[in-house]
């Protein structure tokens, strides 16, 4: 029997075992979550929010048709606002301007702001401008995928090492060869004054996820022929202690589980901000000694497979698919702010402007954030201007990240334009003189071969090693970790954070601001320094 | 730097002259006080004997004393900023050669204060410290000379005056790499007015308001410059008390 004849049969049993471990699986690890979060370090948890619904098979099917069809939102899905005193009868008279007329039950709520699907137009920006039309909206979107920029180059990889380097401070043994990027930025210094920050301040890295938790599960997998049981394997890293991982959360996964990193860059992204310093091994950190909150709102080709697996739909999906959808994105963003995070690390972006993100940006600075975005890597395709990273100019406390290389160089792939307000380190394979790796950004994440699809049909994601990357992605965890820094000598105010870490730069390029470096290179210790009277 | 030596020498010109004014002129009103008119020497000794005494010439003399001084700064927001107060306290002393010419008299003075606090940022008007321990010392010199008026015979003083000062000036940090701390001389002047008490027959006690400026001493960096506060001078209130010998 061909595997698409038992779909329906097996959708219905696996239905049946999805809600089972819904209630078997789900339930104890948000108890152990909230455990972790808050009385292992001995400080209050943050307040969650209750677990919305993350990744629909809907939600699924919608991500691989807009990889398919090359879209940038998902197909028949919209994030509304109604202005404020709208009640339900009003929603519903102007829900009612849609072909489907769906009434405002329909909406699914997150921080005031509704997420609607209407499979009767995929469209969404059809949908998104007949709901604008209507009195009662303030605004409508459709719900936009961004996408953590893509690699310009394959990542490189090295074995961890340990063992304490005896000149080096810190002593990670891979300090003093790769870590070059810490050095461009005065980070040696820095630590002098201020060795890693504080565990009161808690950067939120909204990404791909980190995984929390060492566990094996059997998941059922499409390997090509038919469904599998594959043992999906998941670690923790080896140079990160769990006990400094506050409020983990998945909201686009599978929320109320662990937010389990299916790709590596998100685990790159957090490791530069607060990997373990002079532990002796491996690499470090920029703010070793602050705490991280791992907020999955992207979604990979291994997520989407799971979820078409459990719903028994065979096939590859293109390896691209997947993404950060906007409403994953600000329900995250409200999700840290609201948890106590005081610093966000974005590192995706996309070219259309979402209302709904950058109010959720908004509303995470009012509540002390700092939000620092990537500018995106795409100065050779096009250099267009990607968000949320485009709307720094207008937003104070939301710093937007270039990348330079070793040299100082901007990065070959570093976009650029008005909206550019400093640069960081973010690797280039081109302007190293000491070999291309030397000139890649290193820390530890997965072993990039166990979750490319390209190399393997069962991946796994228990193996770490010392990863160089590339790209604005590692650039703007940098910049997160010294506004981490600044934020524990004292500077609460996310306004004057921005303000601290662009006066500080190191101008590069024409003298003064440009739209390659925009204010220049970040100085950690320049920042961290401050001033006197006289100097 | 090069305006800052072209100041340095400017002051010591200045503070030399000055000394050397007031050396030269304490010289000749000794002189003037030791040597007797010469007499005439054709007169007849009885006509020298009868004629009435000349009026001697106020001695000068020379007293030192020791003052407190309270100086609301002119760089009064950098300063609250960094050490948490715009006016600061110095203790110091000096030497004053009295009635050098009738009221003349001139000053040597020097006093200072060290004061700590912590490096800061400032954002919209909010400083924000950044827990960075910052010391800072100044140590003003001054050179004058004034005029003395003596009222209800000598027992009350008004005075005024005016002179050159040499400010020193120290700022060192914790975690300061090279050239981060400084430490610099700067020319300025003082004017000064005030009155003191005859206590007893040896012992002055006064009140003091002096006007101080060091232009361009600070406002090329740091949070002077946020401020767009440049002089190092200000105005001082100052109690003394003289000793004379």
């Amino acid at each position: 029997m061909k595997p698409a004849h038992r779909v329906p049969g097996i959708r219905r049993a696996l239905l049946v075992i999805a809600a089972a471990m819904a209630v078997v699986l789900v339930l104890p690890l948000r108890d152990i979550q909230a455990q972790r979060s808050g009385p292992m370090i001995g400080r209050a948890a943050p307040r969650l929010p209750p677990v919305e619904p993350g990744l629909t098979i809907e939600k699924v099917q919608a991500f691989a048709e807009a990889a398919d069809r090359g879209l940038d939102y998902l197909p028949g899905e919209v994030l509304v606002k109604f202005r404020a005193g709208v009640q339900p009868a009003g929603q519903t008279r102007a829900l009612a301007a849609l072909r489907s007329r769906p009434s405002s039950d329909a909406l699914r709520w997150s921080g005031g702001v509704a997420r609607l699907r209407d499979a009767s137009e995929p469209d969404a920006e059809r949908l998104a401008a007949q709901l604008r039309s209507q009195p009662e909206v303030e605004y409508a979107q459709p719900n936009y995928i961004r996408r953590v920029p893509r690699r310009v180059a394959e990542p490189r990889t090295a074995p961890i090492r340990t063992g304490a380097s005896p000149l080096a401070v810190p002593n990670d043994p891979s300090y003093g060869d790769m870590q070059w990027n810490f050095r461009l930025i005065q980070a040696p210094a820095a630590w002098t004054i201020n060795p890693g920050g504080s565990p009161d301040v808690i950067v939120a890295v909204l990404d791909t996820g980190f995984s929390t938790e060492a566990l094996t599960e059997p998941r059922t997998l499409w390997t090509g022929q038919v469904f599998q049981q594959v043992p999906l394997r998941f670690a923790t890293s080896s140079d990160f202690s769990q006990a400094r991982v506050v409020g983990a959360r998945d909201v686009a996964f599978e929320p109320g589980r662990p937010p389990f990193d299916y790709e590596g860059h998100g685990t790159h992204v957090i490791s530069t901000i607060a990997e373990e310093a002079n532990n002796a091994v491996a690499l470090a950190g920029l703010a070793y000694a602050t705490r991280v909150m791992p907020v999955k709102v992207c979604v990979g080709y291994w997520e989407l497979m799971l979820m078409r697996a459990t719903f028994g739909i065979p096939g590859f999906l293109p390896t691209d698919a997947g993404g950060c959808a906007d409403g994953d994105i600000a329900e995250g963003i409200r999700y840290a702010a609201d948890g106590g995070a005081r610093v966000l690390n974005l590192s995706f972006g996309g070219t259309t402007m979402a209302p709904a993100v950058r109010e959720a940006i908004v509303y995470a600075i009012s509540r002390g954030a700092v939000v620092v975005a990537a500018m995106g890597n795409g100065y050779e395709d096009g250099n267009g201007v990607e968000y949320p990273a485009g709307h720094a100019p207008e937003i104070e406390g939301l710093i937007s990240v270039g990348a330079v290389g070793k040299s100082t160089a901007r990065a070959f792939y570093s976009s650029t334009g008005p909206h550019i307000e400093v640069v960081a380190p973010g690797g280039s394979f081109r302007d190293s003189d000491d070999g291309e790796d030397a000139g890649y950004v290193w820390q530890v994440t997965l072993y990039p071969p166990d979750t490319s699809p390209l190399v393997t049909t069962v991946p796994r994601f228990d193996r770490y090693v010392e990863v160089g990357y590339i790209g604005t992605s590692m650039a703007a965890p940098h910049v997160s970790a010294l506004a981490a820094l600044l934020i524990s000598q004292g500077v609460t105010n996310p306004r004057a954070v921005e303000a601290i870490i662009r006066r500080t730069t190191r101008d590069l390029g024409p003298a003064g601001r440009d739209d390659e470096y925009g204010d220049g290179l970040i100085q950690a210790r320049t920042a961290l320094f401050g001033r006197g009277i006289a100097r | 730097m090069a305006s800052i030596e072209r100041g340095t020498h400017v002051i010591r010109v200045t503070a030399l002259a000055a000394m050397a004014a007031i050396v030269l002129t304490a010289a000749a009103v000794h002189a003037q006080e030791v040597e007797p008119a010469p007499a005439d020497a054709t007169a007849p000794e009885s006509a020298s004997q009868s004629a009435p005494p000349r009026p001697r010439a106020p001695r000068s003399y020379f007293r030192g004393y020791v003052t407190f001084d309270s100086t609301a700064l002119a760089a009064s927001q950098t300063f609250d900023a960094i050490v948490g107060k715009p006016r600061l306290s110095m203790v110091g002393g000096g030497g004053e050669l009295l009635d050098i010419w009738k009221g003349l008299f001139a000053r040597v003075a020097v006093s200072s204060v060290k004061e700590t606090g912590s490096r800061a940022e400032l954002f919209n008007g909010e400083v924000i410290p950044l827990g960075i321990p910052l010391t800072v010392e100044l140590r003003p010199l001054e050179v004058a000379a004034g005029w003395r008026v003596p009222l209800l015979a000598g027992r009350l003083v008004p005075y005024g005056g005016a002179g050159v000062l040499r400010m020193g000036y120290r700022e060192t940090s914790t975690f300061a790499m090279a050239g981060e701390d400084t430490s610099e001389t700067f020319a300025g002047s003082v004017v000064f007015g005030g009155v003191e008490a005859r206590i007893v027959s040896w012992i002055v006690a006064g009140a003091e308001v002096q006007y101080r400026t060091v232009p361009d001493a600070l406002g090329q960096g740091g949070l002077s410059e946020a401020f767009g506060e440049s002089d190092l001078g200000g105005t001082t209130l100052r109690l003394l008390i003289g000793i004379r010998r």
